[in-house]
């Protein structure tokens, strides 16, 4: 069974590529469009990692993150944070938070893919 | 005036009445004579006297004709030129015995004439020109759309133009002789009336502090420029302010701001958006008719909404002017020292650790800023005592604020950024501040038990530090006996190397030669506690040597003899530098040439017993390998980096930057305790005197 992803962004044309590319690519998909919804959808079932908007409503991204790496729980949720966002500032306070990676929009879908793969690839070695 | 006349007379009146009063005195005494003997014999002796009588009274009236009447004359001539008119010509004839006397005061009264109209021409010309620079002056000063503003230290205006009263609002709160402020917004004003007067303090003097303030009572922005005035002898006295209202422009670059937003992070989503649904397209030639169509939705609408985005952008900025924030270089201690007097008062206490060094941004609202942060996270963390530490990465610098505790949400901090900040500033946020630095803010742990939050900034462009010639190699003195003059104390003894208190000094001097003659310029010194550099505690005094700074020196170290002219001796500067280094390892680089100069000054009163780390020996011992000990070699390879040279306490802070990257390598190889460490630097400090041993000799033997 393919690793199981949680996509959290509030932009729904955005969603509903991301969901159809990361299901083609063989992985569980499961979305949701702000914070508080994010850490439910974990506390319900921690996926193998989460594609992570910094400006979702609610919770932004950010909180969300540093959240997921407070709990002990989580250990093993990779997070990479998706934003439109792109200074290198950002990028740095996203990673310093505990963010895997850091993909600035607009991406190449199928680089993204290959990342969430080699993420997951490093996380299981 | 009427004085003035009757002065003279007195000449008259009492010369006159002797020469009556002497004539009938002997007229009386040949008439008596004749009356008494009534002789015929005695007669040619009264003819005689009356003859005698009538020649005195001839000689009389001559003598009042023609030296007292005209000298009477004379005196009210001169009167009247003196405190009348210069140009009233005697009326004292030529019937006169005054001889030259008279000529010579005509010549000196022609003399006074000339002078009197030469200087009546110059005044008349000066003050032609005056006027003329006046005109020119006030035709500038209108001319300008700058408001301009000259004060003195009481904030009096003494010269404004018409621009600025017209930014400040009128006249009716503001004009000569009154107080600037409310004009304008105290805080910013006195803020950079500081700073500046500071930096001409340490010798840097700039091209006045760019800031932005309140005027016309907190109504308008103005964006300002101060520059500080100084009388003859180099003491601040006033000040000048230009500015020009920033209202307009501001708007224009919040809109410039808000236009980039949309321009990089706006498109970002719709174009991010696009690409995957276009991607999918392409990529996916078996999609079912109803995927297909949701992804050509997704495609149409994307491309409407970026269409639309790119003509507000379009428009945007063709209605846009230019614009651009006042940023200006801020030195660290600077900001950090701000802050700290800030705020006195309230429970937070700041110290600044690590090296000091030059940002880029705008003082007071970074200045505002962290005074605000820091209340929350007491409050949040509830933390009284913070540490602030500047740590350089290749590209920016990272302002820390780093207390014992957890780190702060991340929700919590940017709730914080969101609420307006007060301090003179207007309406402005934390998010504004930051979002003006192209920075940003967030909380991460430092370390098991610390936490921080983390601003970077970007360092200064250039550093405005003043030029200073590379440091000439210093001959290395070695006198080991200092080094093993004071024993390490048991007291220094108990403690890890981590744990001690050092005091790291530098000292300049009139020339390299301790023990022939050259005396100390300055000495500067910072005390490093718990492995931290308090670059607030620090020492830096200039010292009077007694005798001239030769010009290598000033070359070298920028100290003039003027600079030292009034500053007191060493004798005298030594117990205050006693009392700073007391209980706390000393610490120098090349430490035999620092000390020497140290010991030769002590005496009963005064004796540095402290043990002694020589972070050149240090070096040497640490690292076998490497030919150059010099601070700059070992910095370099250390990675530090002082920016700001030009202070005297440059070195010192230098030096302590060293010793602790030193005291790490001491600890990896198992040397923990101080008298471990001063084992291993005096045995290789005498390897490295007998090398210099052996040089000596073979240079003496060739020559």
């Amino acid at each position: 069974m393919g690793a199981s992803i949680l996509v959290a962004d509030d932009e729904p044309n955005i969603v509903l590529s991301l969901e159809f590319l990361l299901r083609q690519a063989g992985f569980r998909v499961r979305t949701v469009s702000n914070g508080e919804a994010a850490l439910a959808a974990i506390a319900e079932e921690p996926p193998d990692l989460v594609l992570l908007d910094v400006m979702i409503p609610g919770r932004d991204g950010y909180a969300v993150c540093q959240e997921i790496r407070a709990n002990p729980d989580w250990h093993n949720v990779r997070v990479v944070m998706l934003t439109a966002r792109g200074g290198e500032i950002q990028r740095e306070k996203g990673l310093s938070l505990g963010a895997d990676d850091y993909v600035t929009k607009p991406f190449s879908t199928r680089e993204l893919v290959e990342r969430v793969r080699r993420i997951l690839g490093a996380a299981r070695n | 005036m009427a004085d003035t006349r009757t002065e003279p007379r007195a000449v008259t009146a009492i010369v006159v009445p002797l020469l009556v009063g002497f004539a009938a005195l002997a007229a009386l005494e040949f008439a008596a004579v004749a009356l008494v003997f009534g002789d015929v014999a005695w007669r040619p002796l009264a003819a005689g006297g009356v003859a005698l009588l009538t020649l005195i009274a001839a000689v009389s009236w001559l003598f009042i004709r023609c030296l007292v009447r005209p000298l009477d004359r004379l005196a009210l001539d001169l009167a009247i030129v003196a405190r009348e008119n210069p140009s009233y010509a005697l009326a004292i004839g030529t019937r006169h015995w005054l001889g030259r006397l008279v000529e010579s005061i005509e010549a000196m009264r022609t003399r006074l004439v000339s002078a009197e109209l030469r200087g009546a021409q110059a005044l008349s010309e000066a003050q032609q020109r005056a006027t003329e620079q006046k005109r020119w002056l006030e035709a500038i000063l209108l001319d300008l759309t700058e408001g301009i503003i000259v004060c003195n230290l009481q904030h009096q205006v003494l010269l404004y133009n018409q621009a600025a009263a017209e930014i400040l609002g009128g006249t009716q709160s503001f004009g000569l002789g009154r107080t600037i402020f409310p004009s304008l917004t105290r805080e910013p004003v006195l803020h950079a009336l500081e700073r500046q007067i500071q930096r001409l303090e340490t010798g840097w003097a700039g091209q006045g502090t760019r800031f932005m303030c309140g005027a016309a009572e907190a109504q308008r922005l103005v964006g300002m420029r101060l520059g500080v005035v100084r009388d003859a002898a180099g003491r601040p006295n006033g000040y000048v302010l230009s500015f020009t209202e920033v209202g307009e422009e501001d708007a224009a670059l919040a809109t410039r701001d808000d236009l980039l937003d949309s321009a990089t992070e706006g498109l970002r989503a719709p174009i991010a958006n696009l690409r995957a649904a276009a991607e999918t397209l392409s990529q996916n030639p078996n999609l079912t008719a109803a995927e297909q169509s949701a992804f050509h939705e997704v495609v149409l609408s994307e491309s409407i909404a970026l269409s639309q985005r790119l003509d507000t952008l379009a428009r945007g900025y063709r209605e846009l002017g230019g614009g651009r924030w006042m940023m200006a270089e801020i030195y660290s201690s600077d900001l950090i020292g701000s802050l700290k007097r800030r705020l006195i008062g309230s429970p937070v206490q700041v110290t600044a650790t690590g090296l000091p060094c030059w940002l880029y941004g705008d003082s007071l609202s970074l200045l505002v800023l962290l005074d605000f942060l820091l209340r929350q996270l007491h409050v949040a963390v509830r933390v009284e005592a913070f540490d602030m530490a500047l740590h350089r990465s290749d590209k920016r610098i990272y302002l820390d604020v780093i207390w014992n505790g957890l780190p702060i949400a991340a929700g919590e901090l940017e709730s914080w950024l969101d609420r307006p900040l007060t301090g003179g500033l207007g309406p402005l946020t934390g998010r504004i501040v930051l979002r003006r630095h192209g920075s940003d803010a967030w909380s991460q742990a430092a370390g098991p038990d610390t936490a921080r939050l983390r601003i970077p900034l970007a360092s200064a462009q250039a550093e405005p530090a003043r030029e200073r010639p590379l440091r000439p190699a210093r001959p290395e003195f070695y006198d080991f006996d200092l080094l093993r003059r004071p024993a390490p104390a048991g007291r220094f003894a108990d403690y890890s190397l981590k744990e001690l208190t050092y005091v790291a000094f530098d000292l300049e001097t009139t020339g390299l030669m301790p023990t022939g003659g050259d005396e100390v310029v300055s000495i500067a010194a910072v005390r490093i506690v718990n492995g931290r550099i308090l670059t607030t505690e620090t020492f830096e005094r200039l010292v009077n040597p007694g005798r001239s700074i030769s010009e290598a020196s000033v070359r070298f170290h920028g100290i003039t003899n003027a600079m030292v002219r009034d500053k007191p001796p060493f004798a005298l500067v030594l117990p205050a530098f006693h009392r700073f280094a007391a209980d706390a390892v000393l610490v120098a680089h090349n430490a035999a040439f620092d000390t020497s100069f140290l010991y030769r000054a002590a005496d009963e009163s005064i004796s540095f017993d402290q043990p002694i780390v020589d972070t050149l020996l240090l070096s040497a011992y640490l690292y076998p390998d490497e030919a150059d000990h010099s601070l700059d070699a070992i910095a370099a390879r250390f990675g530090l980096d002082v920016v700001d040279r030009h202070s005297a306490l440059s070195d010192s802070l230098l030096t302590a930057a060293v010793l602790l990257r030193l005291l790490d390598q001491c600890e990896r190889r198992g040397i923990v305790r101080l008298d471990q460490l001063l084992a291993s630097t005096d045995m290789m400090g005498q390897l490295r005197a007998r090398q210099l041993g052996f040089e000596r000799h073979a240079a003496g033997s060739s020559s």
